[in-house]
């Protein structure tokens, strides 16, 4: 299944690679990461942020595991502490026809459209289930502005 | 028997699952003998060893027409098998005729196997085959999405039909049920699918439909394998001449890909669908891309998701390589039974019992919080079993377990006054007056016994406790170890009987006294092995635990003797000491009944209890 890694690497380079997705080592395709800034229309604007995307020896029959630099992303969707997010097609959602561009494009998308629902962090899902958006972006922004705080949802 | 042996087995208990696309005879199983259904010889044995032995308890009411009365109905009541006509309840026991005395109701329940609950499925698809229209193997499709819940899939299905089977991925579009196809479909790479990224990515978790329309090419080829030369696969990004699947949509993968996509989802139980959309691929399909009946593995997967989705009423038996699912219909009475600290036994086909509420091997005259606090302790303190183990050493001479609490090495049995060493559990004479140390281990002890004298008060109150939990769970464990025995001899029964029948010339009925023996034998010493659990937690001063206790030792008495009994290999004697069997058994069986009874007072007043 090698193959299908190279061929995305081949096609991010010829089709100009918006995201920075790249294996983190030169040799070593089961490690990416991937870079960018938050979206406008999101309480993530002008922060940069880091995506780390572990390959399985099954790709693409199993999705990759995705997380971001931990302490780096105050989302409702995803653990503070470990960076780990909780996403439907990073799961049982999960078809062998996504790529890895795919999957960062879905965790960006998820900037913009957090998922109430399923709260990984706690504190911004209480914030975000009674629609208290001042407190919900002002928590963001602490968390931003504060990122090796330890500050967590427990 | 040649075709299919039916094995209780997770992975070949189902076949002929599938239904031919084109025809569907409604009655393509109905019309079939069981052998044909994939039941076969082993099964119809097991049956009828179960009927013998039923047939042969007459303290076992069969009564069919209990599981089917539908004033039972409650809101909770989630079965899947109402309609079906041609389920024959496999066994319904109730509980024994002693226990039931009180006003614990009896428990209705059937025992069903994998296939009974797959046949049970399928008597549902072809119970809305006429309302639906559809295939069957659609229908499946539609009912495993809805659990199996025939309701809620009705309803839905009233309201909106078409969309349904859009949505469930049975139908590609609603005007599009004929193939469509795209002429390039298939060379189709990462870059396209970035390129079309919005009406291709974003849109599949959405409807296919606008996938449908761009690529909507006539062709005439529907889902199927064919060969291609130069094959691009956009999964596994190789090319090369392959087999490939498509469904309607013509989303085109080669052939392994499918295999190993196919493979990781069998153990889902859910739909499994086409990699680039939402339409669902059928058992038939499966079969195909698979090379052989693969989709029993998914429906297997499905039934046991459905057996865990409605655990309330639906338990797998617990014991070993036991497939067995005891499906109890009504569980409105299982509270009373833990008010009256009754459990809720039940008895698989195999004659394996357990109780309905906590999953553990029948437990009385313990109930299911002992149980689970008694095994609890056993986990944690077999730990510390170990270090009494190693801190204990027996007598050498008379094999005492001997505690040594003090320092000092030189020991005198108390029990033998044998005098020996510690260290090395040799005799104490050639250690002369060496200061009461062994040279060899000089150092070493030092050490220990500067650890002892810190904390001896601690150390002696944990030993305690230790001691009362130790002298149980021995005697649990003792006669858990005796069950197992008992066990074997209960394996070796049959043959018995068989010998009394060739060599005596007794009819098979007759002989049955010793498979009633070995049952019995094999309930009072189940009974008596969580009678200590029940001790070990009560009240060790109150009258009603010395009664207890009593009464203990007097089912042990018993139990010892049948057991005794039954080690008899002579024929001649057995048929001679027949009455002993007779008497001893009926003995066992109220000894049993009076410890449970008693055990439950215990439980029931209080003096029994769970820290």
């Amino acid at each position: 299944m090698n193959s299908r890694l190279l061929k995305e690497w081949t096609q991010l380079n010829k089709n100009g690679n918006k995201y920075y997705l790249c294996p983190i080592e030169e040799n070593d395709m089961t490690h990416w990461q991937s870079e960018f800034e938050g979206p406008n229309n999101s309480p993530y604007r002008g922060h940069k942020f880091t995506l780390y995307l572990d390959i399985p020896s099954n790709y693409p029959m199993s999705p990759p595991k995705v997380r971001f630099k931990p302490y780096s992303m105050p989302h409702v969707n995803v653990d503070w502490k470990t960076g780990a997010v909780c996403l439907d097609i990073l799961e049982s959602m999960w078809s062998p026809i996504f790529n890895l561009q795919y999957v960062v494009e879905s965790c960006l998308r998820l900037l913009t459209e957090p998922n109430g629902e399923s709260p990984l962090n706690l504190e911004l899902g209480i914030l975000l289930r009674v629609s208290d958006h001042t407190g919900y972006n002002g928590l963001i922004n602490y968390y931003l502005n504060h990122p090796h705080n330890s500050l967590s949802s427990k | 028997m040649e075709g299919y042996a039916y094995e209780y087995s997770h992975d070949s208990s189902m076949d002929s699952i599938t239904f031919s696309d084109t025809e569907y005879p409604r009655n393509s199983y109905e019309n079939k003998n069981p052998k044909e259904r994939g039941i076969s010889k082993d099964k119809l044995i097991k049956n009828t060893i179960v009927d013998h032995v039923l047939t042969q308890e007459s303290e076992f009411d069969i009564d069919d027409n209990l599981l089917y009365s539908d004033d039972e109905y409650d809101e909770d009541y989630d079965d899947p098998y109402m309609n079906s006509s041609f389920i024959e309840p496999i066994s319904t026991i109730k509980e024994r005729k002693g226990l039931s005395k009180g006003s614990v109701p009896n428990l209705k329940y059937e025992c069903l196997t994998t296939q009974n609950i797959f046949e049970n499925m399928l008597a549902k698809v072809h119970h809305l085959q006429p309302i639906f229209n559809i295939p069957p193997e659609d229908i499946l499709i539609l009912l495993q999405h809805y659990d199996w819940n025939e309701e809620r899939l009705l309803e839905v299905w009233t309201d909106r039909m078409d969309d349904l089977l859009i949505e469930i991925g049975i139908n590609p579009s609603s005007g599009n049920i004929s193939s469509s196809i795209n002429g390039n479909g298939q060379m189709r790479s990462i870059s396209d699918i970035i390129e079309n990224k919005n009406s291709y990515c974003n849109n599949q978790t959405e409807t296919n439909k606008d996938e449908n329309e761009e690529y909507q090419i006539p062709n005439t080829r529907t889902r199927d394998i064919s060969f291609k030369n130069n094959f691009f696969c956009t999964i596994c990004c190789e090319e090369k001449s392959t087999e490939t699947f498509s469904l309607e949509c013509n989303h085109e993968y080669c052939i392994s890909c499918y295999r190993h996509y196919i493979e990781d989802k069998l153990y889902t139980g859910n739909i499994i669908n086409c990699m680039g959309c939402t339409l669902a691929l059928k058992n038939d399909d499966i079969d195909k891309i698979m090379g052989h009946p693969s989709s029993t593995k998914l429906m297997l997967s499905s039934i046991k998701s459905f057996v865990s989705k409605h655990n309330r009423n639906y338990k797998w038996c617990p014991f070993a390589d036991c497939n067995c699912i005891i499906h109890l219909k009504d569980t409105s009475s299982l509270p009373e039974y833990s008010r009256l600290h009754y459990s809720p036994f039940v008895k698989c086909i195999n004659l394996h019992k357990f109780c309905f509420t906590c999953g553990f091997e029948i437990h009385a005259p313990a109930d299911c919080i002992i149980t689970n606090e008694w095994v609890k302790k056993a986990r944690v303190e077999s730990e510390n079993l170990n270090w009494v183990l190693s801190h204990t050493k027996e007598c050498p001479k008379c094999s005492v377990n001997i505690e040594k609490d003090g320092g000092c090495n030189h020991m005198v049995c108390s029990s033998c006054k044998y005098e020996f060493c510690w260290i090395c559990e040799g005799d104490w004479a050639p250690h002369g007056n060496s200061f009461y140390q062994c040279t060899l281990y000089k150092n070493d002890d030092n050490n220990n016994n500067n650890n002892n004298s810190t904390n001896t008060n601690s150390i002696t109150d944990v030993n305690k406790s230790l001691k009362k939990y130790t002298f149980y769970y021995k005697m649990f464990n003792e006669h858990e170890v005796s069950a197992k025995l008992d066990w074997k001899l209960g394996q070796n029964v049959g043959n018995k009987v068989k010998e009394l029948q060739e060599k005596l010339g007794i009819s098979w009925i007759e002989g049955q006294f010793l498979t009633d023996s070995i049952r019995m034998l094999n309930e009072g010493r189940t009974a008596l092995k969580w009678s200590f659990a029940v001790a070990f937690y009560s009240d060790a001063s109150h009258n009603l635990t010395k009664i207890f206790i009593d009464n203990q030792s007097l089912l042990s008495k018993a139990v010892e003797d049948l057991s005794e009994l039954l080690q008899i290999k002579d024929p001649e004697i057995i048929m001679k000491r027949k009455t002993d069997f007779y008497n001893k058994t009926g003995y066992v069986e109220n000894r049993t009944f009076a410890l449970m009874e008693c055990g439950r007072d215990l439980l029931c007043k209080g003096i029994c209890k769970a820290n």
